[in-house]
């Protein structure tokens, strides 16, 4: 495993997958995994060699590269394509929060500055910023702005993920090779 | 019509398994070489949906939004004493008013955008993973360096326009502008 602690999101991830899943995927989050390791580098000679050694070494490779694409690649595409909603992607939810947070902190942040200048000349004003334009009009737009965002994102995987599995399909018809 | 048979096959040509072994070869070295640096990579797509990444870089783009606002503020303060505007005038209270306001908004945007960039750049991370294992040419990625020098040109420009939107402060910038010029000119030609 990588190293880093209990805090290391990749570990949080991969504690929280299935042992069937865990078992499929480890070496995606092994960074030390090395799927060529083992490929011979030699065309075996003389009487055990088989009648056509090179086309073997070269099946051989060919394996070893199909088994490194289903283990450190695949599992990424199928966590990117379960990533994708019928309306945008899974991390939505997520980015309204962060636009909310931000654009809360940053207006109590600003009332609070306002209210200390003011308070040094002897003044007050209204801080609330529960009733502020600026505020509600910069959550709207901030909120707008993370939903298109999500939308576009959605686009840019689906066209992503359809160039590549229209060269997979292309590959399996022989119209492609690696 | 009979060629007889039986023979043995031929044999492979030389050159042919020179090429497997230099296939091999060549991929040995891509395993020991750059499979270490591709997962390095793929963990670090994965790593940059982690709280850790968004506090960061949104931190580092409101700070930079902040500084922007800020300059200008300290700018305004002596200059509306300067031009003998009491400070307790209602129009020094709604003209500060509004610029901390415009301030609130304009950070809090920055901060959001950062944090929705970093998005972004997740999904291209993975979108790159899986563009890799295709055997595709990966996008080119902006830097975290190149994001915050767009946060900080995004959080000039918007500071520019909210001051310079302010009707009362507007004359006091064009001639903290037109001093400065001065200032600078009188300095080269001193």
């Amino acid at each position: 495993m990588c190293s880093g602690g209990s805090e290391n999101p990749y570990e949080r991830v991969f504690s929280q997958l299935n042992t069937g899943v865990q078992n499929e995927v480890r070496p995606m989050f092994d960074e030390s995994y090395n799927p060529y390791e083992n490929i011979p580098m030699n065309v075996p000679r003389g009487r055990g060699a088989g009648k056509r050694p090179a086309d073997d070494l070269f099946a051989q490779l060919i394996r070893a590269q199909t088994r490194d694409y289903m283990t450190r690649f695949a599992p990424v595409e199928r966590d990117l394509t379960g990533m994708i909603t019928r309306t945008g992607t899974t991390s939505l939810p997520d980015d309204l929060m962060r636009t909310g947070d931000a654009i809360t902190t940053a207006a109590e942040n600003a009332a609070g500055q306002q209210r200390r200048r003011l308070e040094r000349f002897g003044l007050t004003g209204n801080t609330d910023i529960g009733q502020d334009n600026t505020y509600i009009s910069s959550l709207v737009g901030g909120f707008n702005d993370a939903i298109d965002r999500d939308r576009d994102r959605r686009s840019a995987l689906i066209g992503g993920v359809g160039n590549v599995s229209s060269t997979s399909r292309a590959r399996t018809k022989g119209m492609g090779g690696y | 019509m009979c060629f007889g048979g039986g023979g043995s096959e031929p044999e492979e040509l030389e050159s042919k398994r020179a090429i497997a072994e230099q296939a091999a070869i060549q991929l040995k070295n891509v395993g020991e070489t750059f499979v270490p640096l591709e997962n390095q990579f793929i963990a670090d797509q994965y790593r940059r949906f982690d709280d850790s990444s968004y506090e960061n870089a949104m931190g580092r783009a409101a700070t930079v939004a902040s500084g922007a606002y800020e300059n200008r503020m300290r700018q305004l303060n002596p200059a509306m004493f300067a031009r003998g505007i009491d400070p307790s005038s209602q129009a020094f209270i709604d003209s500060s008013e509004a610029l901390t306001k415009a301030q609130g908004r304009g950070v809090g945007l920055i901060a959001a955008d950062a944090g929705l960039t970093n998005t972004d750049a997740a999904f291209q991370g993975l979108s790159n993973v899986v563009r890799v294992g295709q055997g595709l040419q990966a996008d080119i990625m902006e830097g975290n360096i190149d994001r915050l020098n767009t946060n900080m040109q995004l959080a000039e420009q918007m500071a520019d326009r909210d001051f310079a939107k302010n009707a009362a402060t507007a004359n006091i910038f064009g001639s903290i502008g037109g001093a400065a010029t001065a200032y600078g000119m009188n300095r080269r030609m001193g």
